[in-house]
């Protein structure tokens, strides 16, 4: 029982801490602030602080407590930047004249109301099986040991996670520490790293891939809000099928979300390339209506590109092949070679980190 | 290789079919531009470098073959296949778009299988999602503020350190991919085991316990060998060394 209320209150906290951090990048939604959003945003930003926190305290042979307090006070300056945005946008807007809001459209319609419900029970079943059934993972030897050891190791990757013995840098894995982010929570819930791998993470990386899925959603669907309103409640079904039905290969994203929740692997497929896609899709729409792309835009493709290193040492690959096919078809189809500025940014960081593999 | 990961990517393949049609409406269909950049022509890209001969010779050299799946996950099947989807629904009015939509959930459910039908699920025995065996037998050998060593039987190789940080192994997951690495392993996935040999192997490698199935046959004792049986959890047999010095001579990692 103490072990579910420690699980409860760890994706509580988690939650809400990814939200309000998420609310810095408000000013690229504007009026259409939506909740996923910044939650997904939120915790790219924390993601991609923690692997620009992890990664060179690795290297520097840091401790574990070490790199943790660092994260820490990375967290908790976000915090304290989102507190005094939300402010400074509060006191902006007491001084303009309120602007007449759309008003929320009434009642949702039945059938809306019903597949939603239906949504809500396909997520439910896989919450629930994920916490009921366990599978027989074989690199969950490596990633959970390693977020089981992070915890009690004095430095983190210097030890063979198979047999607890010392060993060198592992430097492909170090390169890419989120089983040091599962360690950072599973310290912070009080749950071993085992409970916080199987348990708390998918219970909070499921949902979170769903949020990515529904952003996607409604920027597919657009139109017309009452046709919406029953439209992306069926996207969100058959996307919930599709991941439940997702085994026709073990190799699937669909079948890595479910199978291997709070594997780097996992995060990848199914958050931060999804997410990346949702970004681009919001940059395209900028080009097609001839608007500039916010730098804070940019800034956020930015972390996700970071996040994505977080997750997996070929996720530096992955992201930066996606963003350069991306651009290549963006500068083509809008004539807007300006992105090409803003892509080579957003790269250098997914760069950086393949040249520490190479060189290491 | 290229063909080989694909075809296993796409399993029996009905997936794949659905995928194309869902894209080739997309071509035929689809006016929004954004849509038709990131849903047709980045997947399009994608499949055209991960069939290209010298990329994957490329990334086979550099990161090894097993991985190159990874590069599928960039083509979005499920939006693509949910808005696809969603759009054909769009086609009826009224009931026809319920059995519309009742259909199109019934074609992904046939082409897929469900995740959980695969047989390495099981229920979960405890949170930490580790056999119960495993949790009783580490929590017994621990000793407080030090890290001790245990040969386990190949069965409890991968959860071992998945639960407990100070519990090392002689061998691990490595052990089961690459046997013959390891002559304590392989004697002990014998169906008789030969005691003197597993003793000495495990004295060598410095062995505080030895975890014994007790399928398996013995063909002496033990205790003959300088170990003490410890316990009993389930069907397996502890044995400790009491050769072995139990003394806390260092901090247990983080302690």
């Amino acid at each position: 029982m103490m072990s579910v209320v420690k699980i409860l209150v760890t994706l509580i906290v988690t939650t809400v801490v990814s939200l309000w951090t998420g609310t810095l990048f408000i000013p690229l939604e504007g009026k259409n602030i939506r909740l996923p959003f910044c939650w997904i945003s939120g915790q790219i930003l924390l993601w991609a602080g923690f692997q620009c926190i992890c990664v060179p305290a690795i290297l520097a042979k840091r401790t574990f407590s070490e790199m943790e307090g660092f994260f820490f006070f990375y967290a908790g300056t976000l915090v304290l930047l989102a507190g005094i945005a939300a402010a400074i946008r509060r006191r902006k807007s007491e001084k303009t004249p309120a602007a007449v809001q759309e008003k929320p459209s009434g009642q949702k319609s039945r059938a809306g109301v019903a597949l939603w419900a239906v949504f809500a029970l396909l997520l439910g079943v896989q919450l629930f099986l994920l916490c009921y059934l366990a599978y027989d993972e074989g690199d969950d030897a490596y990633y959970v040991a390693m977020a089981t050891n992070g915890v009690s190791d004095q430095y983190m990757y210097f030890k063979d996670p198979y047999i607890g013995t010392g060993a060198g840098l592992d430097v492909r894995h170090a390169l890419a520490p989120l089983p040091m982010w599962v360690s950072v929570i599973s310290r912070f819930s009080g749950l071993s790293g085992a409970a916080t791998a199987h348990v708390t993470l998918p219970l909070l990386l499921v949902p979170m891939t769903y949020c990515v899925y529904y952003l996607i959603g409604r920027k597919l669907l657009g139109g017309k809000k009452k046709d919406r309103d029953w439209e992306m409640p069926l996207f969100m079904c058959f996307t919930a099928l599709l991941v439940l039905f997702g085994g026709y290969s073990l190799f699937s994203a669909e079948n890595f979300l479910l199978v291997r929740g709070a594997q780097g692997k996992s995060v990848l497929a199914n958050l931060i390339i999804p997410f990346l896609f949702y970004q681009m899709f919001v940059m395209l729409e900028k080009l097609e209506q001839g608007e500039k792309v916010k730098k804070m835009s940019w800034v956020l493709l930015g972390l996700t590109m970071i996040a994505g290193c977080l997750c997996s040492t070929l996720g530096c690959l992955l992201v930066c092949m996606l963003l350069g096919i991306f651009t290549v078809c963006a500068a083509l189809a809008y004539h807007r070679w300006g992105v090409l500025l803003g892509t080579s940014l957003c790269v250098a960081a997914p760069v950086l980190f393949a040249c520490l593999y190479v060189l290491l | 290789m290229i063909l080989e990961t694909f075809y296993k990517y796409m399993g029996s393949g009905t997936i794949l079919i659905l995928y194309l049609a869902a894209v080739l409406f997309l071509f035929l269909k689809e006016k929004n531009k954004p849509i038709r950049i990131l849903f047709l022509y980045v997947p399009a890209i994608v499949l055209l470098i991960f069939f290209n001969p010298l990329f994957a010779r490329l990334f086979e050299k550099f990161l090894g073959q097993e991985i190159y799946f990874r590069m599928l996950w960039m083509a979005p099947m499920s939006p693509t296949l949910a808005y696809c989807a969603v759009r054909l629904c769009r086609l009826g009015r009224g009931r026809g778009r319920v059995c519309l939509a009742a259909a199109a959930a019934v074609l992904i459910m046939i082409s897929g299988n469900l995740v959980y039908r695969n047989p390495l699920f099981s229920r979960a025995e405890n949170i930490y999602h580790v056999p119960w065996e495993v949790v009783e037998i580490c929590d017994r050998i621990q000793v407080d503020g030090r890290e001790i060593r245990a040969a386990f039987p190949a069965e409890f190789l991968t959860y071992v350190r998945q639960y407990s940080p100070v519990v090392c192994m002689p061998y691990g997951r490595d052990a089961i991919l690459y046997p013959w690495t390891n002559d304590l392993y392989l004697e002990l996935l014998k169906s008789e085991i030969d005691v003197e040999r597993v003793a000495k192997l495990a004295k060598e490698m410095e062995c505080h316990y030895v975890i014994l199935s007790e399928d398996k046959v013995l063909n002496g004792r033990m205790e003959d060998y300088g170990y003490l049986f410890f316990g009993k959890v389930g069907e397996y047999v502890i044995y400790m060394d009491t050769t072995k010095n139990f003394n806390v001579f260092f901090p247990a990692a983080g302690k």
